[in-house]
């Protein structure tokens, strides 16, 4: 169980109106809950500065641009800070943060299904007008192929074959059971390969 | 280059399609590293104090009037003056604290409801109840709109979620803003991320509608829309945006719109699946008071 704690009018301004000033009575209490809040912002500087880049890269292949990518993994972390405390072991932060990001990015492509049923999409299917373009024709083939696959299993193949996850590890990051992802792995391969062959 | 954890090799995959999908996708991957990210940091955690109002020697008899009126409600008031920058600050010896308890609750194995419920103490008793009946009162019709959402959803569904987390964007004026942030997931869907907020009068404790803040809610209407236009980006569907108002609809309800004012300004926050096709981080703008007033 956790709180947060909101006073209204705990603090006068000071002579200059710029910093407020706090009873002695709660000041030593709050002084140590800054101390633990600080405590867990180092720990999630840690956690940004070792996954951010990996975050964006992931969101990137799962929504197929850079600036809304960068979106999601800061939603992302903003929401691991908010659940900071409910994490009962720290190593966990990582694969949440990855869950996160995974449905963050569902979210965004969910959100641009439903607005494309009310309004005209502009032609922003293909890769954006960022790096994409130096692409190799065959990288370029096989991303456009899946871009073409449904959701799940986009979501499987990028994290089978970009993040190295175990069929486990795929299984706990989409909350799906481990034979799930075997079949869906199997069968978007298939559908990959189907797509493919006729620019082969 | 293969993936993040770099520990297989592409030759450990026993087909082409599975050595071309992993070749493709550590090249994209690779085009993106740390200097083609914008500048960014770790979220920190924000300690929710109200911004102290700046005082001003010539308003201290309106000031000293502000503190009689108020004292009798143990709350900190703002004074009245048009610009919040200018107010001055008094401090009476109960100010209310506001707290809020985060509640879990299961809903048959199926479903997990995280919301927040407030308490208020501190402040004159009448006024301390009415916040709290206030701000729990929304915060409870969102979990009733999501557990009757429950029952439409497939039962096979994955588990279901809502997280609503309270946010503090300070107090201008007399207003006492929370915003809360909700965070729901339908299973098999996709989660989506939505804003409501609620204002409320601290002196009485009552909510209240855009028409006690803004003089001219039309006019404000009106810098709104063109605000939210512009932070939504080109996608925005101008059509969807002209629907957006801080009067309630018939839900009695705002949404897709929540707006909320605090010491930087007035705050709008749209749903950004409502109004734009691709619009990148939620939509949300701020306009500062001292441009209202113009």
């Amino acid at each position: 169980m956790s709180e947060i704690v909101l006073t209204i009018g705990d603090f006068a301004a000071d002579t200059d109106g710029r910093q407020p000033v706090r009873s002695t009575s709660k000041r030593a209490q709050r002084w140590s809950a800054e101390r633990e809040e600080m405590t867990d912002d180092v720990g999630l500087d840690q956690l940004y500065r070792s996954h951010r880049l990996s975050m964006v890269r992931l969101a990137v292949l799962l929504v197929d641009d850079l600036p809304t990518a960068e979106d999601v993994v800061q939603d992302a972390f903003s929401k691991v800070h908010a659940a900071w405390d409910r994490l009962q072991d720290p190593s966990a932060a990582p694969a949440y943060l990855r869950t996160t990001v995974i449905n963050g990015s569902r979210s965004v492509l969910r959100r641009r299904r439903t607005a494309r049923l009310f309004v005209r999409p502009r032609v922003t299917d293909a890769p954006g007008a960022d790096a994409a373009v130096i692409l190799a024709e065959e990288h370029r083939a096989v991303l456009a192929g899946l871009q073409r696959l449904p959701r799940r299993q986009r979501e499987v193949l990028v994290l089978r074959y970009w993040g190295d996850l175990s069929e486990q590890g795929v299984a706990e990051a989409l909350g799906i059971s481990r034979g799930t992802v075997k079949s869906t792995t199997s069968r978007a391969l298939a559908a990959l390969t189907a797509i493919m062959e006729p620019q082969r | 280059m293969t993936g993040p954890n770099d520990h297989r090799s592409p030759t450990m995959d026993s087909n082409p399609i599975e050595q071309r999908l992993r070749a493709a996708l550590a090249a994209r991957a690779d085009q993106f590293q740390d200097h083609d990210l914008r500048p960014a940091q770790a979220p920190r955690t924000q300690h929710l104090r109200v911004a102290p109002a700046r005082p001003r020697r010539l308003l201290v008899t309106v000031a000293a009037a502000a503190v009689m009126v108020s004292a009798a409600a143990g709350i900190q008031v703002l004074n009245h003056s048009q610009h919040a920058d200018q107010a001055p600050s008094v401090r009476v010896d109960t100010p209310p604290v506001l707290t809020f308890t985060t509640r879990t609750e299961t809903i048959a194995d199926r479903a997990t409801l995280t919301y927040p419920v407030a308490s208020v103490s501190g402040g004159a008793p009448g006024v301390d109840a009415r916040i709290g009946t206030v701000l729990n009162g929304r915060v409870e019709d969102l979990v009733q709109s999501f557990r009757t959402r429950i029952d439409q959803q497939d039962p096979a569904a994955q588990p279901l979620m809502l997280q609503i987390t309270p946010e503090n964007p300070g107090v201008w004026r007399q207003f006492l803003s929370v915003r809360l942030d909700v965070l729901e997931d339908f299973g098999g869907a996709h989660p989506s991320n939505s804003a409501a907020a609620v204002v409320i009068d601290s002196r009485s404790g009552a909510a209240v509608g855009a028409e006690q803040v803004v003089p001219d809610v039309e006019s404000v209407d009106r810098l709104m829309q063109a605000s939210i236009q512009r932070a939504a980006g080109p996608t925005v569907d101008a059509a969807a945006v002209a629907t957006l108002s801080m009067r309630p609809g018939q839900d009695g309800t705002t949404a897709p719109l929540a707006w909320y004012p605090a010491p930087d300004g007035l705050h709008w926050v749209v749903d950004r699946g409502a109004i734009a096709a691709e619009a990148a981080g939620t939509p949300s703008t701020v306009l500062a008071w001292n441009r209202l007033d113009r």
